[in-house]
């Protein structure tokens, strides 16, 4: 099989200058180009989170789209690549993966706005330098600055705020 | 331990109550905006130096060559010896960047005290990752540094082949 095109269009988006696409919906429509060879037989989405890609009862049949809708929790992001399959069971090689990154509404600031004093300044890098290095539990610890939530204010949650944040 | 050196794969020794840099390196870095790692060391024999209750961690050059800015942090894990949590990125102040960095250098040093003696390792927390400019972790392999602090005695074996 050739290698298909992908394009994802996601509802209620908010583009950024990344090739990552925030959005505030749990929604999201993946749509690709159709393959034009008479043995098609149908297409696989794989998708999962950062990178790993993974085919969990994601046959899409002959149709060239699919939503998508999942309660992943915000700040994770979603990886989605398409294959085409053939009659004889013969699977194309990906295509271009397509990212996206699940955020509540008012998450942004919600996040950014670790103080919890409704606004995003200098105060929340203040907050969130304080927090960094502790786990959940622990005095330091903020819920707030730890935007993985994997317990821990760590060197993943600073990149993050200094992305998104700072 | 006078002068620096490379010692992947090999043991770094330290005389008993000195202090040194240890240097988080990189080679074959490509485009990398910032690292997330801590490192797990054994407390009893090892301790970072802190200033005024801060460990001192300083940036090295190789997330800077355009001059922007960094941002570091460096804490031990709940206020305890044993695991220092370091995050260090390149900023998009006072321009926006949307290319990282290519190359070897060092990321950021660590000052340690040796304060018992013994052999341990300085091992990279599991979940250590690279990150590129657009946020993702790209794969690395982290390489832990084997240590011995004070004196040893050292007991081995030799083979002698169709002696």
């Amino acid at each position: 099989m050739n290698p298909i095109f992908l394009a994802a269009f996601i509802l209620a988006e908010v583009a950024l200058a990344s090739d990552t696409t925030r959005c505030s919906s749990d929604t999201v429509l993946i749509t690709w180009n159709r393959n034009k060879e008479p043995d098609l037989a149908g297409y696989k989405l794989y998708w999962g989170e950062n990178h790993w890609l993974a085919c969990t009862g994601c046959r899409a049949d002959l149709a060239d789209t699919f939503k998508i809708i999942w309660g992943f929790p915000d700040s994770v992001i979603i990886a989605a690549a398409v294959t085409a399959y053939d009659t004889a069971g013969n699977e194309s090689e990906f295509s271009q993966p397509v990212f996206w990154q699940w955020l509540s509404a008012n998450t942004e600031l919600d996040s950014c706005d670790v103080n919890g004093d409704g606004v995003k300044n200098q105060s929340d890098k203040d907050a969130f330098k304080a927090a960094f290095g502790a786990r959940r539990g622990y005095r330091r610890y903020s819920e707030r600055a730890d935007f993985d939530r994997n317990g821990i204010i760590d060197g993943r949650d600073h990149a993050w705020f200094i992305r998104f944040c700072w | 331990m006078p002068g620096s050196s490379d010692f992947v794969g090999e043991t770094v020794e330290f005389d008993l109550g000195e202090e040194a840099w240890i240097d988080c390196c990189v080679r074959k870095g490509k485009n990398l905006f910032g690292i997330s790692t801590a490192l797990v060391y054994p407390s009893d024999l090892l301790e970072v130096v802190l200033q005024e209750g801060t460990p001192i961690v300083s940036a090295g050059s190789f997330f800077n060559p355009d001059g922007n800015r960094l941002d570091l942090l460096a804490s031990l894990e709940n206020d305890e010896q044993g695991i220092l949590v370091v995050g260090l990125s390149r900023t998009n102040k006072p321009i926006p960047l949307t290319v990282g960095v290519t190359g070897d250098g060092v990321f950021f040093s660590v000052r340690f005290k040796t304060i018992g003696e013994g052999e341990g390792m300085i091992a990279f927390g599991p979940e250590s990752q690279l990150m590129q400019p657009d946020g993702k972790a790209t794969r690395a392999k982290f390489s832990d540094l084997a240590f011995q602090a004070g004196v040893i005695n050292i007991v081995y074996f030799t083979v002698r082949h169709n002696a």
